[in-house]
């Protein structure tokens, strides 16, 4: 049988993402594990962080699958968009639509945030259109404006902050993603683009 | 009370023990590069361990505007009203400046460290005043700071990414760390590591992972590191080894060793 985890060093662990339980319930439960410091999640995987060694159950791990969502509704997220991205001709392109179907596809459309990851405050928001669904840019852009709003490999996203990107840049957003009160975003929000 | 900066070559910020409890929103903990060095200047300055201090790349001046007394690597000293400290972080990566009670700088998310790469706090520049906390007085025994010959690092998560002579390869060494390297990641150069394959999906990190991009020269992940990204990862320091590795000076050199 395959361990049920891999050692991330000497103090965290990591497993595949259980798709049964939501992220933010899955964020609540492994919180409440013992010596449990953080915890992140990404598409596939979860990965838990230990103040000393891990010390994990297999039970404990059986419980992850079918978690309850947590008892508040989640948030709905509306954030200020400009499209005037340089990459919003070439999107509408490939997606084989006018720029102006673009924005009202990506507009009209209410996403969720599925991961957290990257930079500070980067949320990964699932549920876009397929039709905008592109892979990353061939080559990266070595600096992307922080605010950018983005798509890429079937997610939009915001930079929160200038750095590297290979995502297409489609707009601007006006709202920080990031700031001394932690990020904009959470896990589990529901999230609209407003022009 | 407090501390003028006087001249910064290089980046000076303030440092406590960071912002554990973040990563599910993409903040790694962040916080002095290497704990254990800010535990001895604190301790010398008669501070808990935890308390902010300067954080040092490069070299710092400072001017104590009233007697203060402050805490470094060599130990407790007096400062006049007027008199000038300068600290350098050679023969290490960083170096730090305590002041007896801290620094009254503010206090974001649970912690008075800068993390440049989240927006919190600014770097230090020529000019500013660090105004003196109120930390309580600690006095705490200083511990000789003992960097080991060899660095332990725990192989994996990403095996299949690598093959068995990569893997040997980062443990034959030695790797040396590049000027480029800082508070997100040191850069090595050395054996170079063949990868035979390549991630599709950005998964979690850890302080201390040693990343391997694509012309095989590793990356080892530091204080503000990602908290997920998409190199694989060969094998991750040992968290009792991680202030030895970060203590090393630009252009030193490390070799790592299977745990």
């Amino acid at each position: 049988m395959a361990d049920p985890f891999t050692p991330l060093g000497d103090r965290a662990i990591r497993f595949p993402r259980p798709e049964s339980s939501t992220p933010r319930a899955l964020v609540r439960a492994l919180r409440t594990w013992h010596g449990v410091i953080d915890v992140v999640i990404s598409r596939d995987d979860v990965a838990v962080y230990f103040a000393e060694t891990p010390v994990v159950e297999p039970a404990q791990l059986a419980a992850l699958p079918n978690l309850p969502d947590d008892a508040e509704v989640p948030r709905d997220i509306v954030l200020r968009a400009t499209y005037d991205g340089p990459d919003l001709e070439e999107v509408a392109q490939a997606a084989g639509v006018t720029t102006d179907e673009v924005i009202a596809i990506h507009s009209g459309t209410t996403y969720l945030v599925e991961t957290m990851g990257f930079a500070p405050g980067f949320a990964y928001l699932t549920g876009g259109d397929p039709r905008l669904a592109l892979p990353r840019r061939p080559t990266p852009r070595t600096r992307v404006p922080g605010g950018s709003l983005a798509v890429a490999a079937g997610y939009t996203a915001v930079y929160p902050f200038d750095s590297p990107g290979g995502w297409h840049l489609i707009g601007r957003v006006a709202e920080r993603m990031y700031s001394s009160s932690g990020a904009f975003l959470q896990l589990g929000d529901r999230v609209r683009f407003e022009r | 009370m407090s501390l003028v900066i006087t001249r910064v070559a290089g980046l000076a910020t303030i440092q406590d023990l960071g912002r554990p409890g973040r990563m599910h929103e993409g903040l790694p903990r962040g916080g002095a590069l290497v704990p254990a060095l800010l535990a001895r200047a604190n301790r010398a300055a008669g501070n808990p361990d935890d308390t902010a201090a300067i954080e040092i790349f490069g070299q710092l001046a400072v001017r104590a505007e009233q007697d203060i007394t402050v805490g470094t690597d060599a130990g407790s000293q007096r400062l006049r009203a007027g008199e000038e400290l300068e600290l350098g972080s050679e023969p290490s990566r960083v170096a730090y400046l305590a002041m007896r009670g801290g620094t009254n700088t503010p206090i974001i998310l649970g912690s008075r460290s800068a993390h440049l790469s989240a927006g919190l706090g600014d770097p230090l520049r020529a000019g500013d005043a660090i105004a003196v906390g109120d930390a309580a007085m600690a006095e705490t025994p200083i511990l000789p700071f003992v960097a080991p010959e060899m660095i332990r690092v725990v192989r994996g998560p990403d095996r299949q990414a690598f093959s068995r002579k990569a893997i040997e390869a980062l443990e034959s060494g030695p790797y040396c760390i590049l000027p480029a390297s800082d508070r997100v990641g040191t850069r090595l150069s050395g054996p170079v590591l063949e990868r035979t394959a390549a991630l599709d999906v950005s998964r979690p990190m850890v302080r201390g992972a040693i990343e391997i991009p694509t012309d095989g020269q590793p990356i080892v992940l530091g204080a503000e590191h990602p908290t997920t990204g998409g190199y694989p990862v060969v094998a991750v320091i040992v968290s009792d080894d991680l202030d030895a590795f970060h203590a090393i000076r630009i252009g030193g050199s490390v070799t790592f060793i299977a745990s």
